[in-house]
């Protein structure tokens, strides 16, 4: 009977618990930041938003900052990881709860989601880790959420830009892969054509300097003609060339011709 | 001069204008004539007038023509060699050196002509082989050279081109380097005749494709 009590009693507790939480979650924001209470001055809002538009831009790393006046029942953390999923959608998103006045704040919960290869969860869990350790020995509360934002954007894009880099390597070498490949199919192909056209080139150019050379060296018989004679030289009718290889010597000593 | 009759000369395949590139030249006054004649019509000049000119027995017409060995025998040696090579390749010819000392007034082509045509013709070799001569004529003393050709090569030669053969050999006949000279020569007188040869192949091929030709329109007309 006592355990039927313990039963009813603590699945009463998980109900009202459950009830705790709230029932409808609020919209995406326009840009990245939901501050319902306007807790954030308009220029610290500026420089948040930017932070954050820039890592979703770069990196397609969503990231919210909400600000809340009181802790969420269920807990911050249960409650951002909430709305992560309900506004980050499928790839690598990331909420900051900041509850002014709060000891501990802000939390902060990032999933790598679905999508993601690149990045461990050990990696991508130590990055957040780091990011809000470094947040929390800021001093100034109010800087708290700022400085949160930054320190997450900076480590998510560090990741996502190591991302980036290994994909770009991967690629690399992808593109030097099908450019070796091409390579080595023209390679083949020069191979399958130059080689044998060499060779002929070169079996053709050796009979033809074999043709030459016996022709060069064959005997060659001038045909006979009809001599021309005149003169009345039975075997030659002179000619025409001759050549001083001297100079001409005059007997005064100076040079004729 | 011996008078040689018809009869004697070799049976002719090819009429000389077929390949003859050089004009005929007097040998005494140079002028260029455009037929074949017994004597020249400005000068007069013909083998009797040689005869008149030069009245003294011409030496055998042999490779070296040298009293004085102005070739000596390592110069002659090596031209000898030289020729050997050459004659494989064209058997017909012979080239013949000669070196003298002539008059200044004399002309070295038409001493060339009265020697190549006066030096005596002994036997049927040599009158086979006389037409086929080049011969190079050197006067040591007036530093004078010249080629005379015989019938039977003149038309595969032209005398500028045994112009400038001797012209590139100018240098070596200079330095009375007959050796080198003779040798230069030989290779100048191997290309000229390698071009001559080429030019006759050329003509010779063209004639018989040219007779095919018309035999075959014969045929098929008839």
């Amino acid at each position: 009977m006592k355990a039927v009590i313990v039963f009813f009693i603590s699945l009463c507790l998980v109900f009202s618990q459950e009830e705790r939480l709230p029932s409808a979650l609020p919209s995406k924001p326009d840009g990245h930041i939901y501050d319902p209470s306007g807790w954030l001055l308009d220029e610290r809002r500026t420089e948040i938003e930017e932070t954050l538009g820039k890592a979703e831009r770069q990196w397609s790393v969503r990231l919210f900052a909400v600000v809340l006046e009181r802790n969420p029942a269920g807990g911050a953390e249960a409650y951002a990881r909430m709305l992560g999923r309900s506004w980050g959608g499928e790839g690598v998103w990331g909420v900051i709860i900041h509850v002014p006045g709060i000891e501990g704040t802000p939390w902060c919960v990032a999933e790598r989601g679905s999508m993601v290869k690149w990045a461990s969860k050990e990696s991508f869990d130590e990055a957040v880790k780091a990011a809000m350790d470094r947040t929390r020995r800021e001093p100034a509360e109010r800087l708290r959420l700022k400085v949160a934002c930054k320190e997450l954007t900076d480590e998510l894009g560090f990741l996502g830009l190591k991302e980036e880099r290994i994909e770009k390597k991967f690629g690399e070498a992808g593109n030097e892969g099908v450019e070796k490949a091409m390579d080595q199919h023209s390679n083949r192909r020069v191979l399958f054509v130059g080689v044998p056209l060499i060779l002929l080139i070169g079996v053709v150019g050796f009979f033809v300097l074999r043709r030459k050379l016996r022709n060069r060296k064959k005997p060659f018989l001038f045909p006979e003609t009809e001599h021309r004679v005149r003169f009345q030289g039975p075997w030659s009718g002179g000619g025409n060339a001759v050549l001083r290889f001297t100079r001409k010597v005059g007997k005064d000593g100076s040079r004729r011709g | 001069m011996e008078e040689i009759q018809e009869e004697q000369i070799i049976k002719k395949l090819y009429r000389a204008v077929t390949f003859a590139k050089s004009s005929i030249v007097c040998p005494s006054c140079f002028m260029k004539i455009d037929r074949v004649v017994k004597t020249c019509p400005r000068c007069q000049f013909s083998g009797a007038v040689a005869i008149q000119r030069y009245p003294f027995p011409a030496p055998m017409m042999v490779r070296f023509m040298d009293d004085k060995d102005i070739f000596d025998s390592r110069a002659r040696q090596a031209i000898s060699n030289r020729l050997t090579q050459l004659e494989e390749r064209f058997p017909q010819v012979r080239i013949c050196f000669c070196a003298l000392e002539l008059p200044e007034h004399v002309d070295l082509r038409e001493f060339g002509y009265w020697l190549f045509n006066a030096s005596p013709v002994e036997d049927s070799v040599e009158a086979g082989k006389r037409p086929w001569t080049i011969l190079l004529l050197l006067d040591h003393v007036l530093g004078r050279v010249s080629v005379t050709s015989g019938y039977a090569i003149e038309p595969f030669v032209r005398d500028d081109q045994w112009v400038n053969c001797l012209r590139i050999d100018r240098e070596y006949f200079f330095k009375r380097d007959y050796r080198e000279a003779g040798l230069r020569f030989i290779a100048g007188a191997e290309k000229i005749l390698r071009e001559g040869a080429n030019r006759a192949e050329l003509k010779m091929s063209g004639q018989m494709k040219r007779k095919k030709r018309m035999r075959s329109r014969k045929e098929k007309k008839a």
